[in-house]
């Protein structure tokens, strides 16, 4: 049901978009700014966005790669705000706070798979988190960060060999 | 890899979202739907400041109009203004056009002949134009049967002004005709015998003031005629703007006086036109207390502008013209013997109302091959005259009154 099929951003609408779409866009947002409290202000800012655009989609794909690119584009921005740039330096302290606080009840295994993804840097982080969280194609990921399938692949290849650096057998 | 995979999801999607963010999004997206559909308040703000420029440009706009109008104007009146428009326009195409290019038929006065239009542009030519176009009688034609006062009013009022329009013209003529076309072929009636004499008051423009030494000797009345009357030769004359008050005759030939022995005297001396002498009937006003007014009814022709000039009636009370004037209506009688008549001629060019201090009067018409004489009785008596002859009385009374 995406906008295109009647034109409207009615009620329904809005809770179909965020059935569907506020966990993906949410988890993305995360493994971008690794809060929850930021990915979720992210990730309203973009369905916020949607109503202030009201694009007109062609299909569900469309209504998906629109969603996710308005996220990366956003957490980009609040990446190389001031505000983060110059008072959250230390993401490692920060990851590891909040696995800490948010992500108490994971066991050993997750909580090391997810921290050693939220250790890679942040091109590799969000092409491994789209790839495998996702479900994206190296072509989806490539539309949603605006970049080229071969540079997909490569930062997906990179990302797979700092993981297996830092997970060993686990990966 | 797959281990790794579902490992990673797990992790994810193990991590809590906030319980309530569906719902404050969906709120959110919700009132930010509504607050994009509705209108904006800068939206609001811009619309009526449209509203009210143009309002104010429709005000300016209105108010310009109605200026334009001469509503605004306090002196004048839009229905004014435009009747003005359309007369002066009317006026101006009537006067600036000639008279051959006008638009008779299209002008406010197009129901009037076109041969009553003026077809010149100067004063005098207007007035011969005039003349011609409207039917005006001839002023050559003597008045007739008419009363003293009457003569004297009409004929200044037609002979004083000078001819301005036909309008005019028309009207005095109206003003002036002393006598109707009945009574015109009437003879004259006989005045009443206690006929008082009517002061007549007349004030022409130009009258002649003089001042008379007038003698002591005390005007007697003649026994039968009026030789014997002396004439006082003074000198001293002038030009008497003084009311005239010439005791004219009364209609038809009225007596002034008070039917006294003079009249009867008249009467009986001139009874038969045998007896007339004019000489002796002229030379019984004594210059010194005499007065003659002359009453033209010619109009000059100057050649040189082809203006017409019309002459105004003139009192002569200076002893030199009066008696110079008398002397010449009589001295081309001397000779001739009078002939009766019985109408007041109708052609006179002039006419000579002689009175003097005692009331008496005599009025003698002169044509152009003619001179009468009418008497106090109604006796009218004539005489020819040859054509020096007129010219030399002509010659004479222009000199008095021109």
């Amino acid at each position: 049901m995406y906008s295109g099929s009647n034109g409207t951003f009615d009620d329904e609408y809005i809770r179909y978009v965020l059935d569907t779409y506020s966990d993906l866009i949410i988890r993305l947002c995360y493994s971008y700014v690794k809060t929850m409290h930021d990915a979720e202000d992210i990730a309203q800012d973009v369905f916020l966005e949607l109503i202030r655009r009201k694009p007109a989609f062609t299909d569900n794909n469309h209504e998906k790669a629109w969603l996710l690119r308005t996220a990366v584009n956003k957490c980009k921005n609040h990446l190389k705000s001031g505000w983060v740039s110059k008072t959250v330096p230390l993401e490692d302290n920060l990851s590891d706070s909040a696995l800490q606080t948010e992500d108490s009840g994971l066991d050993d295994t997750k909580r090391a798979v997810l921290e050693a993804v939220n250790s890679l840097p942040e091109k590799y982080r969000t092409v491994i988190h789209l790839f495998y969280y996702s479900g994206l194609s190296i072509q989806e990921i490539a539309a949603a960060k605006h970049i080229s399938s071969a540079t997909v692949g490569t930062q997906l290849a990179r990302g797979r060999e700092l993981l297996k650096k830092k997970l060993g057998d686990d990966f | 890899m797959s281990d790794f995979s579902n490992k990673y999801k797990s992790a994810v999607e193990e991590m809590q979202i906030s319980p309530d963010f569906k719902e404050r999004t969906e709120k959110m997206m919700i009132e930010l739907r509504d607050s994009e559909n509705a209108p904006k308040r800068s939206h609001i703000r811009l619309y009526r400041s449209l509203s009210v420029i143009a309002a104010a440009a429709a005000c300016v706009a209105v108010a310009f109009s109605l200026n334009r109008t001469g509503v605004f104007d306090k002196d004048s009146d839009p229905a004014v203004i435009v009747t003005d428009t359309i007369e002066t326009q009317a006026l101006e195409t009537t006067a600036d056009i000639p008279a051959e290019e006008a638009p008779v038929q299209e002008a406010p006065e197009a129901d009037i002949p076109e041969a009553d239009i003026p077809e010149a542009e100067s004063v005098d030519e207007y007035s011969i134009a005039s003349a011609d176009s409207i039917p005006i009688p001839d002023f050559t034609e003597p008045v007739h049967d008419e009363t003293a006062s009457e003569v004297t009013e009409a004929s200044i009022a037609v002979f004083e002004a000078p001819v301005t329009t036909a309008a005019s013209v028309v009207g005095e003529f109206h003003d002036a005709q002393v006598s109707e076309p009945a009574k015109k072929a009437e003879p004259v009636p006989q005045p009443p015998a206690e006929t008082h004499a009517v002061a007549q008051e007349a004030e022409p423009e130009e009258a002649v003031e003089e001042e008379l030494e007038l003698e002591s000797a005390e005007y007697t009345p003649p026994a039968g005629s009026y030789t014997g009357s002396d004439i006082n030769d003074s000198e001293d004359e002038a030009e008497d703007d003084s009311e005239l008050s010439p005791s004219l005759p009364e209609a038809g030939g009225g007596v002034s006086g008070s039917g006294d022995d003079m009249g009867a005297a008249l009467v009986s001396d001139f009874s038969r036109a045998e007896n007339f002498s004019a000489k002796e009937a002229v030379s019984g006003f004594k210059a010194a207390s005499s007065s003659a007014v002359i009453i033209p009814s010619v109009s000059g022709y100057d050649d040189e502008n082809g203006s017409v000039t019309s002459y105004s009636s003139r009192k002569v009370r200076g002893i030199k013209d009066l008696d110079s004037l008398e002397k010449e209506l009589y001295i081309h009688t001397e000779d001739q013997t009078a002939s009766a008549v019985t109408a007041v001629p109708s052609d006179s060019r002039y006419i000579v109302d002689l009175a003097d201090d005692q009331g008496n009067s005599l009025r003698i018409y002169i044509g152009s091959s003619y001179i009468c004489f009418l008497l106090t009785d109604g006796s009218l008596f004539s005489y020819d005259l040859t054509e020096d002859e007129y010219s030399a009385i002509d010659s004479i009374i222009m000199s008095l009154i021109a």
